[in-house]
């Protein structure tokens, strides 16, 4: 095993997010993590969608792919189940996870594949530069909701608790420590991991957004206790507050095991060549036709 | 060799055995040396309903459905009316139908047309104690009259209903036989002669069974899809296959997801496919475009139904051309083929992954309702001969890995190509422009470059592989005719019958649409008199072909929009229609001089 350094992750492509975007904190937690697990480059792959924090796949030296809008999870399971030794990230931003690919969430959820998908939640579409975003409150105005906003955002941990994924946390970009804890569990934890990072948006959002998230932020009790429903619904409904650390996590076969099993439950007849295969498309002559 | 050759239909509505009394036809007759090719007709509902099957029966391999019908089995007249339109009647077919169900009054039939009638319920009840039966009462009648071999009915019904146990099994057959003894009875039926001496070894497969066994011959590792009518088949094929090879398929939440996992596969490093039809297609048509500007390889199979929207699902067509050719934003290289029969369709799955893999872009595999499920008799594939087109990605050197550039500039436009756990391979795949490494750009310049060199493929293509295209017909025709994909068969015929007349008629099948095989059409083309285009879409194929080639100043187009299959009797009136127009203009000419 190689002895990396959080550097050693870095590639040479320079970032092109604002300064002091919230992607930064979250981009540095990334590095920290991969060398916290030791991960060799090549065998580590970071898939993203479309929007600001999906250009984060070039910013890593490991293997990357920046694909298309919202179709982030799909290509993440694709090069998982392809190559299940691969240690898979996929990252992507609210826009892209929550509204154009929100539709793969359920999915990647109840298939329980394993690998972390960390969504940088800014509350805004930052790349096509400040227009609402699924998860964009109600006291805000944007660039496409001039007049104030007049649906509701989502809850993204609630969403994911919902669908039942087996590993939910929140962080904050601000708390790099914290992030690095959570990608670290989260890359740990075999099956799904869904983790939000607030990541706030300093241009269309304003800098003052880490001030308001700093006020509500709250470190998960000691006592909390991840495996339990209960608290976990209690903190994906709590107002006034944003609690931080791993919220839900339960044990499941993943997908790749109970594949594991199709494969030996399709295999009981004893493994086919194609050959064996071919042979059920052929036809032969009756019996009774030689007599 | 007598030269039998039959065409039945099978009608009643869902549920009756329609489609199940076919197949047992199909089955037993290949068993006894028999070809024999069956399309099916039903409602895009899932019970009930109407439902008709057609086969055609020879000595020798069946090129096409057939035009009119030698004899007609109604299990029901109830839903007929719903396919009238589509069941051509011989002028001396015959209709065989229950003695307790008679025609509707109103059935427009040919004059010399005849009726028998037959108790097929009320001998299915008299043998099994049900009406169950009477599509097996029904098909040993159609057998005892037309003289179709005996041995392999036996058989295919008891394979049949192997899992229902041996009381049903001889219930059915015995079913069978009575009705073949109802027929015997008749002495005033013409005698037939099926005996074949020479039984060569054959497969029974549709179209979608032949380009998923295709794909698995060519390695496919990975499947992701999602059901639609007429592709699901070919999903379910996966579905049930792949586990038994240690091989991936996922059934995805929709058609974006199951085309974007497989670019994930193909990324890891995998071979990878989806399959689906025209509204799934239009859906992934954003996903292909990532497949070519990441150039990685992915097989698209696209089994096109009727209509833009809903259309019709159960009906066939040739109009996602333009889709599959021109689809997408940007310039985006593909490469499109398409198959002309159930033994191509093989072929060209091996073909495309072939393509894809050595070229690393999307090939789209364009069949259709018709070829994908119709049932066909073919002769047996010779896939030692398809080996050398079975190949492994070419991963980069330890030499290119020194400095390794995943988009590397090359005078093929093909670059090496890394995978997860490949050291030193790292870049980052992406949809956006990029430069030789894979860092992101948006230099206009350097766009450019990239974009041609992602075109070079299309002519690489071209320069190092023979464009797919079939031909028969006269070596030095008058007339030509150009069709693609699965109207082969019935040009084939309509070809070969004309040269019996003694017209130099030769036609030309493009097995591939993209990049087109611009030098060899061109070369058939220009000594034509004149041309006949055939194709099941608005004049798509003729504006794609005038787009890129010199068509002769008397070129015709026969089209169908698409849900009724050609006869071979219209394509060879089309053809003396541009022979006809030939004639005209040479007479005005020579008039005018
Ligand atoms: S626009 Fe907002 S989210 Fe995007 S890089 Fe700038 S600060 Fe970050």
């Amino acid at each position: 095993m190689g002895n990396y350094t959080a550097t050693d992750y870095r590639s040479d492509v320079k970032p092109v997010w604002c300064p002091g975007c919230g992607d930064f904190g979250v981009l540095n937690a990334v590095y920290q993590a991969l060398a916290r697990l030791q991960l060799p480059l090549e065998e580590v792959a970071i898939i993203s969608g479309i929007g600001c924090s999906s250009r984060l796949p070039g910013y890593v030296k490991t293997y990357g792919f920046n694909s298309i809008h919202g179709r982030v999870l799909p290509v993440a399971q694709g090069v998982k189940l392809a190559r299940p030794a691969t240690t898979v990230i996929a990252v992507g931003g609210d826009g892209d996870g929550l509204s154009i690919g929100g539709g793969h969430l359920p999915h990647i959820a109840r298939r329980n594949v394993d690998l972390t998908y960390i969504m940088m939640d800014n509350g805004i579409y930052g790349m096509t530069k400040g227009q609402t975003s699924p998860t964009t409150g109600f006291d805000q105005e944007t660039k496409s909701m001039p007049y104030g906003i007049i649906e509701a955002p989502l809850n993204p941990v609630k969403l994911a608790l919902s669908y039942e994924a087996t590993f939910i946390a929140r962080g904050f970009s601000a708390n790099v420590e914290q992030c690095v804890d959570l990608i670290v569990r989260g890359i740990q934890h075999p099956g799904f991991a869904f983790i939000q990072l607030l990541s706030p948006c300093v241009t269309f959002v304003g800098r003052e957004q880490f001030d308001i998230i700093r006020e509500l932020a709250v470190d998960l009790p000691a006592d909390y206790d991840p495996g339990s429903l209960d608290q976990a619904w209690q903190v994906s409904n709590e107002t006034g507050k944003i609690s931080l650390g791993v919220i839900y996590q339960k044990q499941l076969p993943t997908y790749e095991q109970r594949l594991q099993e199709l494969v030996q439950r399709a295999q009981q007849g004893g493994r086919v060549a194609f050959a064996d295969l071919l042979r059920q498309y052929h036809v032969s002559e009756p019996e009774s036709a030689q007599d | 060799m007598h030269e039998e050759d039959s065409t039945f239909a099978i009608v009643g509505s869902g549920g009756e055995g329609v489609v199940s009394a076919g197949e047992i036809l199909i089955h037993a007759t290949a068993r006894d040396g028999l070809y024999s090719m069956m399309v099916k007709s039903y409602g895009p509902q899932i019970r009930g309903g109407e439902s008709l099957a057609q086969i055609r029966l020879r000595k020798t391999p069946v090129l096409c459905q057939g035009d009119a019908l030698d004899a007609m089995v109604v299990l029901s007249w109830s839903n007929f009316h719903r396919f009238a339109g589509e069941v051509r009647l011989g002028a001396r077919g015959i209709i065989m139908h229950d003695s307790e169900d008679a025609p509707p009054p109103n059935l427009k039939v040919p004059d010399k047309v005849r009726f028998v009638a037959v108790p097929f319920a009320a001998t299915s009840k008299q043998i099994t104690g049900g009406a169950q039966a009477k599509n097996l009462v029904a098909l040993g009648f159609l057998a005892g009259w037309f003289d179709l071999p005996q041995h392999g009915f036996a058989e295919a019904i008891r394979t049949r209903f192997a899992k229902k146990g041996g009381a049903v099994q001889q219930s059915n057959f015995s079913a069978f036989q009575a009705g073949v003894m109802l027929a015997q009875a008749e002495t005033t039926r013409r005698r037939y002669n099926w005996t074949v001496s020479n039984h060569e070894a054959k497969l029974v497969l549709t179209g979608n069974d032949a380009v998923a066994l295709g794909s698995l011959f060519a390695g496919v590792k990975f499947f992701a899809g999602y059901p639609i009518t007429p592709a699901s088949e070919i999903m379910e094929w996966m579905a049930r296959e792949l586990p038994r090879f240690d091989r991936v398929f996922v059934q995805t939440e929709d058609e974006i997801a199951a085309v974007t996992m497989a670019i994930g596969a193909s990324f890891a490093g995998v071979k990878a496919m989806t399959a689906t039809s025209g509204p799934g297609l239009s859906l992934m048509t954003e996903a292909i475009g990532l497949a070519a500007m990441a150039e990685l390889p992915l097989v698209v199979v696209d089994v096109q139904r009727a209509g833009p929207s809903t259309g019709i699902p159960t009906k066939t067509t040739q109009a996602d051309l333009y889709h599959a050719v021109f689809g997408g934003h940007g310039n985006l290289p593909r490469v499109v083929l398409a198959p002309t029969d159930a033994a191509d369709a093989i072929t060209l799955a091996v073909h495309a992954f072939y393509l894809a893999e050595k070229y690393q872009l999307p090939v789209l595999l364009l069949t259709d309702q018709f070829l994908g499920q119709r049932l066909e008799v073919i002769p047996q594939v010779d896939f030692a001969a398809l080996q050398p087109k079975v190949i492994t990605r070419t991963l980069p050197t330890a030499e290119e890995l020194q400095h390794y550039q995943r988009f590397k500039f090359t005078d093929s436009g093909v670059s090496p190509i890394s995978a997860p756990g490949i050291k030193n391979g790292m870049y980052t795949a992406a949809g956006i422009e990029h430069d030789e490494t894979g860092r992101p750009t948006s230099n206009a310049e350097l766009d450019e470059k990239m974009t041609r060199k992602r075109a070079l493929k299309s002519e690489t293509i071209r320069k190092q592989e023979p464009g797919l295209l079939w031909r028969c017909g006269d070596q030095d025709p008058e007339i030509g005719i150009l069709a693609w994909g699965s109207t082969k068969g019935v040009v084939q015929e309509a070809v070969a019958r004309l040269q019996r007349e003694g017209r130099k008629v030769a036609a030309m099948v493009l097995r591939q649409l993209a990049p087109l095989p611009v030098t060899p059409l061109q070369d058939f083309l220009t000594p034509l008199e004149g041309l006949l285009i055939v194709e099941m879409a608005d004049r798509q194929f003729y504006n794609y072909l005038k787009s890129q080639l010199n068509l002769p100043h008397n070129t015709r187009v026969h089209q169908h929009l698409g849900a009724t299959l050609f006869t071979v009797q219209e394509i060879i009136e089309a053809i003396k229609e541009v022979d006809a127009l030939w004639e005209t203009t040479l007479q005005q000419t020579i008039a005018a001089m």
